[in-house]
């Protein structure tokens, strides 16, 4: 039994050290780039890559940039509870897109990232707590997430010998037409509204009229192809945000006839997201 | 009892401990109270040899279940659900991959249960002997869910008067142990179809007597199969394989689709679904099976290794679950429905 469980422990250490490697590299490449906040701030944008391909650009003009790709009501609520606590906030604006209620985003999530935004009060119980924060976390061996985060990672290491995507400006309208399908497909694959993210929005609502915050809904840009594509099969948030109160600033379709401004079929590239972030500026009329 | 193999048994706790034996209770391998009862009655011992077993069996069985089982899920289900838009090329390669789908899913589990035994000190009895190297269906079937076809065989097929009785009675007991072990899967015909085809393709076996010709080892002194040998593991597989897609199938008709798609002109077109990454997982493991293929399981002999290379071996499967397993999306084990 000795020697069992020397072996044991010996051949733990291995494993911790693997561990503690891919923890590495998963702290430096998905971590941290999540956690980076600023309290200065007095408006905030909360959305998922929608939000996150304005990067700083926004920040340039005051808004601070709390969106990550991927990002569901629940990561958003943790957020937003985090910045209340945190920051002089007076107004956040919130993602208002078709998608974003979905059961699709439900299930994919940054939920094993957002624990850092976590309060006691996000968690079932304390071991749920530990799974989540410390578990899911400094384990990436027991996270397939973190599997995932190690090898988009590796893989951008290894140099592409193909010639990249052609732009999407330059797509044939079979393509674009094909490309928006087919993401219309992933983010509905099921027509099941949320019933959780709906309750979550809400939620968000209340945090907001309790502190006396300001909260928009924003409808992000989007081609005309994909639009076509998602017509019937969206969930409304706006009808939410309504419900509750708040105005929703529709940019879906600000930008159509200019396809130079999109990277695909719903998100912006560079010079979109330049025009985009001064258009959001104005009209969100941040403070 | 009835048969008087063994006493009843006195002690309620072996006996509770016996039939809520958590480790084969929900999906096998079948164990009969001959076997395993009477180790609940004895002192087990820590040995050393005999929990590394137990490890490196759950370890490997945890390799088949989540990057041989499923990943081959993933595409074997995007084809057959969408079986009528596919072509033939595209749905025999839905039928491989669910054929190695089930085996790895199977023997992942019951490996995983033997390994936990094992671990506790219990002894489990081998439930697969890579039955995808078997050079004919009776091969197969003394290879495959073992624990389940000897059930049959001792308390259906034997009772029923087995080969001894006349070669009608033969052949019918033939038909009624393969329906039965069917049905025993499922209320669907695609499941008693499944039997009744296995029961076709041993019979001919049976009527001449080659039933127990493959008895040894495939290749038992050389390294590789002699042509002669693979050409009958390559037919034995694609019946294997044919008899699946009745099992894999919601309904006969389905199947009758899919196997009339197969055998017309779309066999020669290219498949639209061709999942290159899978099919080399596949080749990589059935080489291993191969090179493990006269032990228990395939990794169970590792001794030719110094400790350090084995400590590398271990490691790299580990990491090799890690990295190629499928954790997206939560997949039961199949006979858990059974």
């Amino acid at each position: 039994m000795n020697r069992f469980l020397k072996n044991i422990l010996h051949f733990s250490v291995y494993l911790l050290l693997i561990n503690i490697a891919c923890f590495a590299i998963i702290k430096v490449t998905y971590y941290d780039k999540y956690s980076q906040f600023d309290g200065s701030f007095e408006t905030y944008l909360f959305a998922d890559s929608h939000g996150h391909q304005l990067d700083t650009l926004v920040e340039t003009l005051g808004i601070f940039n709390f969106s990550d790709p991927s990002d569901s009501y629940e990561d958003m609520l943790r957020k937003v509870k985090y910045t209340v606590a945190h920051s002089e906030v007076k107004k956040i604006l919130l993602s208002a897109d078709v998608h974003t209620m979905s059961t699709y985003r439900e299930e994919n999530n940054n939920l094993d990232r957002s624990t850092i935004f976590a309060g006691k009060d996000d968690f079932k119980s304390s071991y749920d707590q530990f799974l989540q924060s410390c578990l899911r976390r400094y384990v990436p061996l027991l996270n397939g997430k973190s599997r995932d985060a190690i090898l988009m990672h590796l893989k951008s290491l290894i140099p592409r010998p193909f010639t990249p995507d052609l732009p999407w400006s330059e797509k044939t309208k079979e393509q674009r037409k094909a490309r928006a399908k087919q993401r219309a497909d992933i983010h509905f694959e099921n027509s099941e509204r949320s019933e959780k993210l709906e309750k979550l929005i809400a939620e968000i609502s209340a945090i907001c009229r309790k502190n006396d915050i300001e909260l928009q809904g924003i409808k992000f840009p989007l081609t005309s192809e994909y639009r076509s594509e998602i017509k019937g099969r969206g969930f409304s948030v706006e009808e939410v945000l309504i419900k509750n109160g708040h105005p929703i600033l529709d940019f879906s379709t600000i930008f159509d006839g200019h396809s130079e401004y999109f990277r695909d079929q719903d998100h912006l590239n560079e010079l979109g997201a330049s025009v985009f972030a001064r258009i959001l500026k104005n009209e969100s009329d941040a403070p | 009892m009835y048969r008087k193999k063994l006493e009843p048994t006195k002690d309620f706790i072996a006996f509770a401990a016996f039939v809520s034996f958590f480790p084969q209770l929900v999906a096998g391998p079948i164990e009969r109270a001959t076997h395993l009862l009477p180790q609940f009655y004895k002192n087990r011992t820590f040995t050393y040899d005999r929990a590394v077993n137990g490890l490196r069996q759950i370890l490997w069985g945890f390799f088949k279940k989540l990057v041989i089982a499923d990943n081959c899920a993933k595409y074997a289900n995007i084809i057959f659900d969408g079986s009528e838009d596919l072509n033939g090329s595209t749905l025999a390669i839905g039928a491989i991959l669910f054929a190695f789908q089930i085996y790895g899913d199977f023997s992942g589990y019951s490996d995983i249960a033997i390994g936990t035994s094992r671990l506790f000190g219990f002894d489990l009895k081998q439930n697969f002997a890579h039955p995808y190297f078997s050079r004919d269906i009776a091969e197969f079937w003394r290879r495959w869910h073992i624990s389940l076809s000897t059930w049959f065989r001792d308390y259906v097929y034997i009772p029923l008067g087995g080969s001894k009785a006349s070669k009608a009675k033969t052949i019918r007991n033939v038909f009624i142990i393969f329906l039965v072990s069917g049905f025993w899967h499922g209320a669907n015909w695609t499941f008693i179809v499944w039997g009744g085809l296995h029961a076709l393709f041993f019979l001919p076996l049976l009527l001449f007597q080659k039933n127990r010709k493959n008895l040894a080892v495939v290749a038992e002194n050389r390294f590789l199969p002699s042509v002669k040998d693979a050409m009958a593991i390559a037919i034995t597989f694609g019946l294997t394989t044919l008899a699946w897609i009745f099992f894999r199938s919601e309904t006969i008709g389905q199947a009758m689709d899919i196997l009339g798609s197969i055998f017309s002109k779309g066999i020669h077109e290219a498949p639209t679904v061709f999942p290159v990454k899978v099919l080399v997982y596949i080749v990589l493991f059935m080489s291993i099976e191969w090179l493990g293929r006269r032990k228990q399981y395939a990794i169970e002999d590792l001794s030719f290794l110094s400790k350090p290379l084995r400590w590398v071996f271990y490691l790299g499967l580990i990491i090799t679950i890690y990295f190629l397993g499928r954790f997206s999306q939560e997949i039961e084990f199949i006979y858990f429905q059974f």
